[in-house]
């Protein structure tokens, strides 16, 4: 195990990886972090602190098990956020049972898209609840809300449910990013409803 | 800022303690009852937090006396933020489980960034309460710890002890053998019910989940399982499958609802029933949920609540006909169909209703 690097568990049954640890190290000290017994901080809170990878809880939490307002471990890191973190290097994989994925066109532009808007300096979740592929933020989501609903789309296929999207994205205050890769290059498109013309 | 002030023991003076300016104790005669006013009337305190019934430490405590652990404001700055961990480790230590909190959230969000100090400490102050109610042990009691022996042929838990209120709606005989599924196991030991052993060991919950959620029992199906269980209700899994054998793929994709494109459910335990021939369609598993607190028996279940098929966020859309069969698994007379779409920790659910037009609101 490579000192520093984040231990992953890809495994049958998970489309992703799965994050277990609660016990780590700060590789750099954040801004202000208490001192003393915070010294020792989790690995799923380095992900999101200085990686910028939020994830998402799926295990009960130990404290009150029985309420599903607030989730325990382990971390779900989607295939896009797992990648991109292999290719980071902040990230091994502790082989359970390697998945022998076929990578294909659509999961390969989503991965595209990912990376480079996490480049651009954005925070990125599931835009599941919205219609969308990712809810793309300025900052961290428990501080902020979402600027953009970002669709992943294939550059030359008519947008079926463009009018729809366009309807809630003006209707929860965020514009609709469109997202293709064109030639290697992501391209990006934006759009806002437009009530009253 | 926060600095928990400890207490001492009950019959000691009530007095003020150097460090920091944290305030001090309990003093005796102060009961359950009226420790919130006796700390009401002094102006630096400004949260209370219950913690223990017995003083830490203290030889001399009377039986019965309250250890009251108050969160004192600090009059200069300086000292780290300890309020977050102080809570969630004294909400886990709780003796009563209604003492036992959740860490708290954040507030209102914004549109921007302020991008100031105070908003990143903020933040740290939030993910370090929302980390130190990870890192809580999963406490239970040996008393209420039933312990069950996996086994990785069958891909079910045999039961050696039992204990608990749950196994009226867990768990179901074969040859005198009770058993728990994948998904029941699973559950049980996180709500910390259960202890499992696997190939003559005992397997923490890392190991248990590496086992069950498997190519035949995803993630996804199991956060969705989860999740209605977390909140009471009791969830079957079954499994779908074609009444008619030589029902074909066209006859799924008509428009219509045809005769023989009916669906029947079957258990999902492999042993309650023959698995089909490699050749038929793969068979999708569907979640059978009745409400909370009914009358579930075992031997004679009655039709659920509701039906909850789940699905992940990047599968192909079902068909409007695939929709229509599986709303129309019988019975299905009063049982709705919810179709649960599935992307990571995100769960969304919408009610299929079939027929005709329905009568608008």
């Amino acid at each position: 195990m490579s000192k520093g690097k984040i231990q992953a568990v890809a495994q049958g049954g998970v489309c992703g990886a799965l994050v277990w640890r609660a016990e780590g190290k700060w590789s750099q000290r954040p801004v202000h972090i208490s001192a003393g017994e915070m010294g020792v901080c989790s690995d799923v809170y380095r992900l999101r602190v200085e990686w910028r990878v939020v994830g998402g809880l799926v295990g009960a939490l130990p404290v009150q098990p029985r309420q599903s307002g607030q989730l325990g471990l382990p971390l779900h890191l989607s295939p896009e956020e797992l990648s991109h973190l292999l290719e980071k290097g902040v990230l091994e994989l502790e082989q359970e049972t390697p998945p022998d994925d076929v990578i294909t066109r659509e999961q390969e532009t989503r991965a595209a898209v990912f990376g480079d808007l996490w480049e651009n300096g954005f925070t990125l979740t599931s835009g599941l609840k919205y219609g969308a592929d990712y809810l793309v933020y300025q900052g961290d989501p428990a501080l902020v809300h979402s600027c953009f609903l970002a669709l992943v789309l294939p550059w030359k296929q008519p947008i079926a449910t463009l009018t729809s999207l366009c309807r809630v994205g003006s209707k929860v205050v965020k514009a609709l990013l469109l997202c293709s890769v064109e030639k290697g290059v992501v391209q990006y498109q934006t759009l806002e409803w437009d009530p009253i013309l | 800022r926060f600095v928990h002030a400890h207490t001492r023991a009950v019959g000691e003076e009530h007095g003020s303690c150097s460090v920091g300016g944290v305030l001090s104790v309990v003093q005796s005669g102060v009961c359950s009852s009226n420790w919130k006013d006796y700390c009401r009337k002094d102006p630096e305190i400004v949260e209370i937090v219950p913690c223990r019934q017995r003083p830490i430490g203290s030889g001399t405590g009377e039986g019965g006396a309250l250890h009251v652990e108050m969160l004192h404001q600090m009059q200069d700055s300086g000292q780290a933020f300890q309020e977050p961990l102080a809570q969630a480790a004294l909400a886990a230590m709780g003796e009563k489980k209604q003492d036992r909190k959740l860490p708290k959230g954040l507030g209102e969000k914004r549109l921007r960034l302020e991008g100031t100090p105070e908003e990143t400490e903020k933040l740290h102050h939030y993910l370090s309460g929302q980390m130190a109610a990870q890192s809580a042990p999963r406490a239970t009691s040996r008393r209420s710890m039933s312990t069950v022996r996996w086994d990785l042929t069958t891909q079910l838990a045999s039961v050696i002890t039992q204990k608990g209120s749950h196994w009226a709606t867990h768990g179901h005989t074969h040859s005198g053998q009770l058993v728990l599924e994948p998904h029941e196991t699973l559950f049980l030991m996180e709500m910390g019910c259960l202890e499992v052993e696997i190939a003559g060991g005992h397997a923490n919950l890392q190991q248990v989940y590496g086992t069950i959620i498997c190519d035949s029992l995803t993630l996804q199906e199991y956060t969705v399982i989860a999740s209605l269980k977390r909140s009471g209700f009791v969830v079957k899994r079954c499994l779908v499958s074609w009444l008619s054998p030589n029902t074909d793929s066209d006859a799924n994709s008509s428009a219509g609802i045809t005769i023989d494109a009916r669906l029947e459910l079957v258990p999902s335990c492999p042993l309650c029933h023959p698995m089909p021939p490699p050749s038929s369609p793969p068979l999708q598993s569907l979640l059978e949920v009745y409400r909370p607190g009914s009358k579930f028996k075992k031997s004679s279940p009655s039709p659920p609540q509701f039906r909850v098929c789940v699905a992940s966020a990047r599968d192909p859309f079902p068909s409007p006909s695939l929709l229509s069969q599986l709303a129309a698994i019988q019975p299905s007379s009063g049982v709705t169909l919810k179709w649960c779409v599935v992307d990571g920790p995100s769960l969304t659910y919408s009610t299929v209703v079939p027929g005709t037009i329905p009568p608008p609101h």
